[in-house]
């Protein structure tokens, strides 16, 4: 580590040149789409576009816009990352509560089997004939319960609610609250910061899936908007943008794609100065051993 | 009182707490240790109406189908593959840009580029296959706009082999460079700032502090997240290699969990593929259980 008393040196420089080149290259693929996304078609396929738009047009993003399948798996998306968030949130905190208390009997027994789970699975075909057999395929269910809990995420949550004086809840219990009254009124005010972070955790997760609903959902109601850009990107040659639009329309499909990339992509944008703020922090929680 | 008794009574005062828990008994056991159970499907020939039970069994039967396949081995050498290469890479750019980031002096410029390279750590994977196949697109994409600029011809780098292993390589680093730095730092920060001090005082260059007193400081950091990688070299999950992917790099791109996929969910073969999933999921275990071993026995510590 440099101090004030050592001189600049050679390095200094260099080393400034060399983060901000790695700053740029995390950028400048979001910046060339961005820049295809408002392109003209004939620009986009000669070549011409790079970090600027050329012969600016806003008929790819209107033609998402208009898109009837991609306005569907918006309002899916929104609507299944906010359930599961909230199923994610509650489920975790009712793991954490109990498993923060040092006295609880079969604690140590009941820990070690959770922490299992992290390390030994019955692989994708098992966990794929239990939704199959609950009757939760093609239903929102499958992309939430499967994952309702992430362990790495209790474990964060169990860590901060033993972090909690024992004394307050004590008190509490004297009063004669139950101890889902000692949850909601005493421990959940007191954890706001951890909330946050694990709601933005599990949001995230729900916004990018894209396994789940690919091998859960038939339904082309119940796509998300993952499975959709997916189709429009990557899905056959050249099917993609038929699949997604329809046949009858004439779309400048590259720009287009651009457009619907940066779609997706955009309330992930907005959210990003606070996502970082709390997922740095969570991270760190993390960190720290048992 | 005996210690039964107390047991007991504390079990009674706490019976509650124990409700509390019960949906997530129910997550845990529905969703992680039936299926456990329900590997034991890879030594049937299972029929999806007669269940477990219902369905015949074979014994070892599907394992031997699959050590005598072919496919199974490329996916395997292509999972062991693409790991490896990243140890090699992934693994060491987050530790570097870590140490670089910990040499800027000017706070704000080194908040402002931690900030940026957080960023695509939170794009999905279709997002960046999308963003990766776009730019790199040999009709359209900027890289190849750049290398005909040169008089260069365009380098169809998706479906190449080799060019698709160097993608996946850094798309990958891409990615999670910047998040991968977080814990760097936290354990750079946590170096006792007196060490620094003492080997100044005795003389010691910026350079022979880092080789003597940084990289001393968070070796148990970097061992832990050697191991961790190490330990998951038997596994990749399935978006990354599938997204990326189309059928002309299957031979290089077509990992276990994109195989699994493909042979047990597309093909209904659902016997073979959960003997698949069940020597993946063994086979990293063991890995996991040996790396946390050796990391006791090199450091006294260990992951778990």
């Amino acid at each position: 580590m440099a101090t004030r008393r050592d001189p600049p040196t050679a390095f200094d420089a260099f080393n400034a040149v060399l983060l901000t080149l790695v700053a740029v290259a995390c950028l400048v693929p979001m910046l060339h789409v961005t820049a295809l996304s408002f392109s003209s078609e004939g620009a986009i396929l000669s070549g011409r576009v790079g970090l600027v738009p050329v012969g600016l047009q806003l008929r790819g993003y209107q033609t998402v816009f208009a898109s009837a399948a991609m306005m569907r798996a918006l309002v899916f998306t929104v609507y299944l990352t906010i359930l599961g968030t909230s199923v994610n949130v509650m489920i975790t905190a009712l793991g954490a509560y109990p498993l923060a208390k040092p006295d609880l009997v079969g604690r140590r027994v009941i820990w070690l089997l959770i922490l299992f789970t992290m390390f030994f699975s019955g692989g994708l075909i098992p966990v794929f004939m239990v939704v199959r057999a609950l009757g939760l395929l093609d239903t929102v269910w499958a992309l939430i319960l499967p994952g309702t809990i992430a362990t790495f995420n209790l474990i964060l949550m169990k860590t901060y609610f033993s972090g909690i004086p024992a004394s307050l809840a004590e008190s509490a219990r004297m009063d004669g609250a139950s101890e889902l009254a000692i949850l909601m009124r005493i421990i959940v005010p007191l954890s706001t910061p951890i909330i946050a972070t694990l709601a933005l955790f599990y949001g995230v997760g729900h916004w990018s899936q894209f396994f789940q609903a690919l091998i859960y959902i038939q339904d082309p109601d119940k796509y998300t908007l993952q499975l959709r850009l997916q189709q429009l990107i990557t899905d056959g040659v050249g099917y993609g943008p038929t699949v997604v639009f329809g046949q009858a329309e004439d779309i400048p499909v590259e720009s287009v794609k651009a457009s619907a990339i940066m779609f997706v992509t955009a309330p992930v944008l907005i959210a990003f100065p606070f996502l970082q703020k709390h997922f740095v922090k969570g991270a760190l929680i993390g960190s720290l051993k048992e | 009182m005996t210690l039964a008794q107390a047991r007991r009574r504390k079990v009674i005062r706490d019976r509650h707490l124990y409700l509390l828990l019960l949906p997530v008994f129910a997550y845990y056991i529905v969703f992680h240790f039936v299926p456990m159970y329900g590997a034991v499907m890879a030594f049937t020939d299972y029929n999806i109406f007669a269940g477990i039970r219902g369905s015949d069994w074979v014994g070892f039967n599907n394992f031997r189908i699959m050590f005598r396949n072919d496919e199974f081995f490329i996916v395997l050498r292509n999972t062991v593959m693409l790991n490896v290469i990243s140890l090699l890479v992934a693994f060491p750019a987050p530790l570097i840009l870590a140490l670089l980031l910990n040499e800027v002096r000017n706070k704000k410029f080194r908040r402002a580029v931690q900030g940026i390279v957080y960023l695509p750590h939170f794009l999905s994977w279709v997002v960046v296959s999308g963003l990766i196949i776009t730019v790199l697109s040999p009709s359209s994409g900027l890289v190849n706009n750049i290398i005909r600029l040169f008089g260069g011809e365009s380098i169809y780098f998706m479906t190449d082999s080799v060019w698709w292993v160097a993608i996946y390589q850094l798309s990958g680093v891409w990615k999670e460079v910047g998040w991968g730095t977080i814990i760097f730092l936290a354990a750079l920060s946590a170096v006792d700032p007196n060490l620094y001090d003492a080997a100044m005082i005795d003389g010691a260059s910026r350079w022979d502090r880092l080789k003597h007193v940084t990289i001393p400081g968070i070796t148990p950091m970097i061992l832990v997240v050697f191991l961790l990688s190490v330990g998951n070299v038997m596994s990749i999950s399935f978006d990354r290699p599938f997204l990326l992917g189309n059928p002309m790099v299957l031979d290089v791109a077509d990992v276990i969990s994109t195989y699994v996929y493909r042979v047990g969910l597309l093909n209904v073969d659902y016997s073979y593929a959960a003997a698949v999933g069940l020597f993946q999921s063994v086979v990293n275990f063991v890995f996991l259980l040996t790396a946390n071993w050796l990391s006791n026995r090199i450091k006294g510590e260990g992951l778990f």
